[in-house]
């Protein structure tokens, strides 16, 4: 009795909004109205090979139930001397996201500094609100100085920012990771600070397994400045301990496909002296034949 | 003609001539059980081992307990009948067919189940074309198939002076191309000195080397089990234990077989009480041996004990794992054959026969619990929600496949004895010669 | 052959466009869009011109860190990675059963959802001790016991440490599966499910096609390391857990974190399981010190019936 008693409240808890919302479509269309608040995130990536990239995120929702707007119409405009420049116009893919490369002979709209102001707007629709976002951008350059003093190894590097003449100019308080290039991921060596000359210097350990020669690629990274963006540089260097590359075959033993020697031999000389017996006796076999037709 | 040896024959002649409607019959049945098992073979190669009851973990099943089952079978001849043909024993002469032929059909029959437990029998020549002479399963297959073929030549050379008789018998009523055939396996034996010569040194020189290649083949056996790291089959003396195991089934197998054979075919006056006797103490001192071994392998394990290796002794003495089977293992393999066999009241031929029956289904429960149980004591417990993962549980196809393997023993029996007499009549009929022993081989002096 | 010749182009093509000038590329971005076979590589990205125009081209593939970039197959794919010694390390610490590790291997290898390679089992060393998560998956021995048992050669140690196999040439007879101590191997009892690479595609570094009849495992994805890309395990636990790496270069990483593999090992007491089978893993563990989670965290979301399982060893009974 008590079960069906529970299964019947149960099915009423289930139904009973159901009901309530067939009841009241006015109720129900005033919530799908409401129009969910979106978000903006903007990235500034300078990669090392050179290339430029601008990330962008558009998102709804909060919290846990954050997820991506797809299909937004992103406007992206630069702010030079009070007025307006639209750059592009682009779509964001399923996750939300829209990146941009910029190519490499592209110069950002910037001020004499060297600042480059950016605005990111999404104009929202009947789902999503607005959303705009502004974003900084100043060229930073960083050049590699290897030293070597009492046997021990320094990496330094120079960090200059670049105006729109090209000049540059020392950048102080620049935190600067550097690491090395590995298979899967770089790995991370130490974190330095320049000084007032836009330099640091960072004391590279020696046994940092290499290539063959010892030849290591080093990584300087800023990660996500609010200026720089995230800016990667890398140089090469021969720091590293040189590691033998080479493919060694495996001496015969019992997991490699060519068996120990001592055994091939073991068993063959078992083969041997077994099979031997049974094809003598087969031969007196043969001879009791030949005596049966001779008589 | 009216030589002891053809007075013998003809006694068994009427067994080889024409079959009887009873005989086909009963040909029937074997022949129905086995393509029963046939169809199940078929069955498991078309929907794949999915329909039998091995899974991950207990990855074999009964299909390598059958296989090491038989193959332990197989030694009632390859030691019995070649140890005594090279110890010059006379008395036991008239059961060594018997014991040959259990070798060779057990052989013939157990050999396949290894196969049974691969998951693609259409790439079985892979282990011949990309073959690793450092698996345990390559030295199965290589000492196996060495076996098999020694022990069918000596079942064969004991059969060449039968064969010759037969051909020769007059009075032996059989189609024309058995006669034929007869006389092709006789290779003109005549009985001369020098062809008595030559056949005595054949069966001596196959005697010897059979039987270190049964003692091989059976240690190389149980090295699929001891080479991996598993508690419970990674132990130095599996390769002694397995051989005395398989030794303790064979006889227990032999006088069984002789027991039927002399019953159904009023054998009395061959096979008598002596054998019985003889072999109710030779059984009484394996099931001692047996157990020594037995003992050595889990007191020495047990004593000081690793954890995997408690969990598995746990599970072998709990009554809802292998608690039972073990207590049926203990119960026939040393308890009941040392009580039977142990005290003169309770010994009769009846009762050593029933014994060793016993015996034989008691050391298949022990293959089953030697294969088995390990394999559910990984290192690392298993933790899976599936039932059939955790524990095994035999399919209908491990069953028909199990069973049609007796019928077919029992298959290659009622041929083999419908195509010469099951006692080795010339054999027998030289028992009472007074021949001075041959020498087994030569030295100085003669 | 063809298929690495075209990611070789399509990479050079993309510096190209980004450093030539815009007239150029305009018109080499509209052919190559034409002449480019559509079916492989649909994703494209936009580059901003100085003309302000945005113009798509196709994305480069992943810069390729081994040569060749394609999966080995036959001999090649038996001697292994040149001058690479995979390793992996496990922080327990970190683990919470969370088992995305287990689904991203299944996705990745196109296993059935009971099928695991990787597996994550509740220990408890003593009874004492509390119970901790222990993913579990094959260790490519450098003794490999496996190996040494293979009637026909069909699983193989590389020079590279990972240990395959080749499901082209097993036999089925599982030999390997009884003689690993760690049970990582398993057997295709039933058709496995249908792949979208075709036979002449296996490779034993994907392990893809799987085929009915045959043992498979953890493979190390082999494949994925050419590409610099992590194992499927490594990349989705969300903990960070799993570590993979080349020792030779002295260096794990989970995706987030790189390591050295040495001090990793040296300052967090690194060991491997069952170290006195003698069979040299080469899956490393951090004991599960200063956790990060309860181990009763990695219970909440399972269902009761495999809740129980884990009842013999939370009671701290003997197993089973």
């Amino acid at each position: 009795m008590n079960r069906i008693n529970k299964s019947i409240t149960s099915s009423f808890a289930i139904l009973a909004p159901i009901f309530f919302l067939l009841l009241c479509p006015e109720n129900f269309a005033k919530t799908a109205a409401k129009k969910e608040r979106t978000r903006l995130k903007t990235y500034y990536f300078k990669e090392a090979d050179g290339n430029r990239k601008i990330s962008i995120a558009l998102t709804a929702g909060s919290g846990k139930k954050m997820h991506g707007v797809k299909n937004g119409t992103v406007e992206l405009t630069a702010t030079l001397n009070d007025s307006t420049i639209n750059l592009a116009v682009i779509e964001t893919d399923t996750l939300g996201e829209a990146e941009l490369y910029l190519a490499s002979n592209y110069v950002l709209p910037m001020d004499e500094d060297g600042k480059c102001f950016l605005e990111v707007s999404y104009n929202g629709n009947d789902t999503y609100r607005s959303a705009s976002r502004s974003l900084e951008i100043i060229d930073i350059d960083l050049e590699f100085e290897f030293r070597v003093e009492d046997s021990v190894k320094y990496l330094g590097v120079i960090a200059n920012r670049i105006n729109a003449e090209g000049e540059k100019a020392p950048v102080e308080e620049l935190s600067i990771d550097i690491g090395v290039e590995r298979l899967f991921s770089v790995l991370p060596i130490g974190e330095m600070e320049t000084d007032e000359d836009g330099f640091a210097e960072l004391e590279i350990p020696d046994n940092i397994p290499g290539d063959a020669e010892g030849e290591l690629r080093f990584v300087a990274k800023i990660e996500d400045h609010d200026e720089f963006g995230t800016v990667t540089k890398t140089a090469e260097n021969n720091w590293g301990a040189p590691v033998d590359y080479t493919i060694k075959p495996l001496a015969r033993q019992l997991f490699t496909d060519e068996a120990p020697l001592w055994m091939i031999i073991a068993v063959f000389i078992i083969l041997l002296g077994a099979w031997y017996h049974f094809f003598l006796s087969i031969s007196k076999l043969v001879k009791l034949k030949k005596a049966g037709k001779a008589s | 003609m009216n030589t002891p040896a053809h007075v013998l024959m003809k006694e068994f002649i009427p067994y080889l001539e024409k079959p009887s409607a009873k005989w086909y019959a009963w040909v029937a049945i074997l022949v129905i059980i086995a393509l029963f098992g046939m169809y199940a073979l078929i069955r498991q190669m078309i929907d794949g081992q999915i329909i039998t009851g091995m899974r991950d973990n207990a990855v074999w099943g009964i299909y390598t307990a059958n296989f090491v089952f038989f193959m332990g079978l197989s030694y009632a001849g390859a030691l019995i009948s070649c140890s005594f043909q090279l110890l010059r024993i006379k008395w036991a002469k008239p059961v060594l067919r018997i014991a040959e032929l259990i070798t060779v059909s057990s052989l013939i029959v157990g050999a396949p189940y290894i196969l049974f437990c691969l998951g693609r029998l259409d790439r079985i020549h892979f282990l011949f074309t990309h073959g690793r002479i450092q698996s345990p399963i390559t030295w199965d297959v290589i000492a196996i198939s060495t076996d098999l073929v020694f022990c069918i030549a000596f079942l064969y050379f004991t059969h060449i002076r039968d064969f010759a008789k037969l051909r020769d018998a007059s009075d032996f009523n059989v189609a024309p191309w058995r006669k034929k055939m007869y006389s092709i396996l006789a290779l003109g034996y005549k009985g001369t000195p020098v062809q008595k010569k030559y056949l005595h040194q054949a069966h001596d020189i196959m005697a010897a080397i059979i039987i270190p290649t049964a003692v091989i083949a059976y240690s190389l056996l149980s090295l699929l089990f001891s080479m991996s790291l598993k508690p419970g089959w990674h132990s130095t003396i599996f390769s002694p234990y397995f051989v005395v195991t398989a030794g303790y089934s064979g006889l227990a197998l032999l006088i069984v077989v002789m027991w039927i054979y002399r019953k159904n075919r009023k054998l009395e006056k061959h096979i008598t009480n002596l054998h019985f006797n003889y072999f109710a103490f030779g059984l009484i001192i394996l099931t001692f041996i047996y157990a020594y071994f037995s003992f050595s392998e889990y007191l020495t394990q047990w004593y000081n004990q690793t954890k995997t290796f408690e969990t598995l002794l746990n599970n072998l003495v709990n009554f809802s794992q292998f608690g039972w089977l073990s207590l049926f293992h203990i119960v026939f393999a040393f308890i009941v054959p040392v009580i039977i066999l142990g005290f003169p009241w309770f010994r009769s031929i009846n009762s050593v026969t029933l014994v060793s029956a016993f015996i034989v289904l008691a050391l298949w429960v022990k293959r089953y619990l030697i294969v088995v149980p390990p394999l559910e004591n990984p290192f690392i417990p298993i933790q899976d929600v599936r039932p059939e993962y955790v524990n095994y549980s035999v399919s209908w196809v491990e069953w028909a496949l199990s069973i049609s393997g007796i019928a077919v023993m029992i298959l290659i029996f009622t041929v083999a004895s419908k195509i010469a007499p099951i006692i080795p009549v010339s054999e027998v009929a030289d028992m009472h010669n007074e021949e001075k022993p041959k020498l087994l081989f030569k030295t100085k002096g003669e | 052959m063809e298929k690495k010749a075209d990611k070789g182009n399509r990479r050079k093509f993309l510096k190209n466009t980004l450093a030539l000038g815009t007239a150029a590329l305009a018109t080499g971005a509209g052919t190559a869009l034409a002449n480019n076979d559509d079916k492989k590589n649909t994703e494209k990205i936009k580059v901003l011109t100085t003309e302000g125009k945005i113009i798509e081209i196709e994305k480069p593939l992943d810069e390729c860190k081994i040569n060749p970039c394609t999966p080995a197959q036959g001999k090649e794919a038996r001697i292994g990675i040149p001058g690479r010694s995979f390793v992996m390390v496990i922080d327990l610490a970190r683990c919470k059963n969370a088992r995305k590790c287990i689904e991203g291997c299944q996705k990745g290898h196109n296993l059935k959802p009971d099928q695991e390679w990787l597996n994550v089992v509740l220990m408890k060393d003593h009874p004492d001790q509390e119970p901790y998560w222990f993913p579990r998956q094959c260790f490519h021995c450098d003794n490999p016991p496996c190996v040494k048992v293979c009637p026909v050669g069909a699983t193989f140690k590389r020079q590279d440490n990972i240990v395959l196999v080749d499901n082209d040439r097993c036999i089925g007879c599982k030999f390997c599966v009884v003689a690993c101590p760690y049970s990582a191997r398993i057997f295709n009892w039933d058709e496995p499910l249908e792949s979208e690479v075709a036979r002449e595609d296996f490779s034993p570094e994907t392990s893809v096609p799987a085929q009915v009849g045959t043992v498979s495992k953890c493979d190390f994805c082999p494949d994925r390391s050419r590409e610099g890309k992590l194992p499927y395990c490594a990349t989705s636990c969300p903990m960070g857990a799993i570590y993979f790496g080349d020792k030779n270069e002295d260096a794990v990483s989970n995706g987030t974190e790189t390591e050295r593999f040495s001090e990793l090992i040296k300052e967090r007491a690194g060991y491997r399981y069952l170290e006195e089978l003698g069979t040299k893993p080469n899956v490393y563990y951090l004991p599960p010190v200063n956790r990060m989670f309860d181990y009763k965290s990695g219970l909440k979301d399972l269902p009761e019936e495999k809740q129980k399982v884990y009842d013999n060893i939370r009671n701290g009974k003997k197993s089973n």
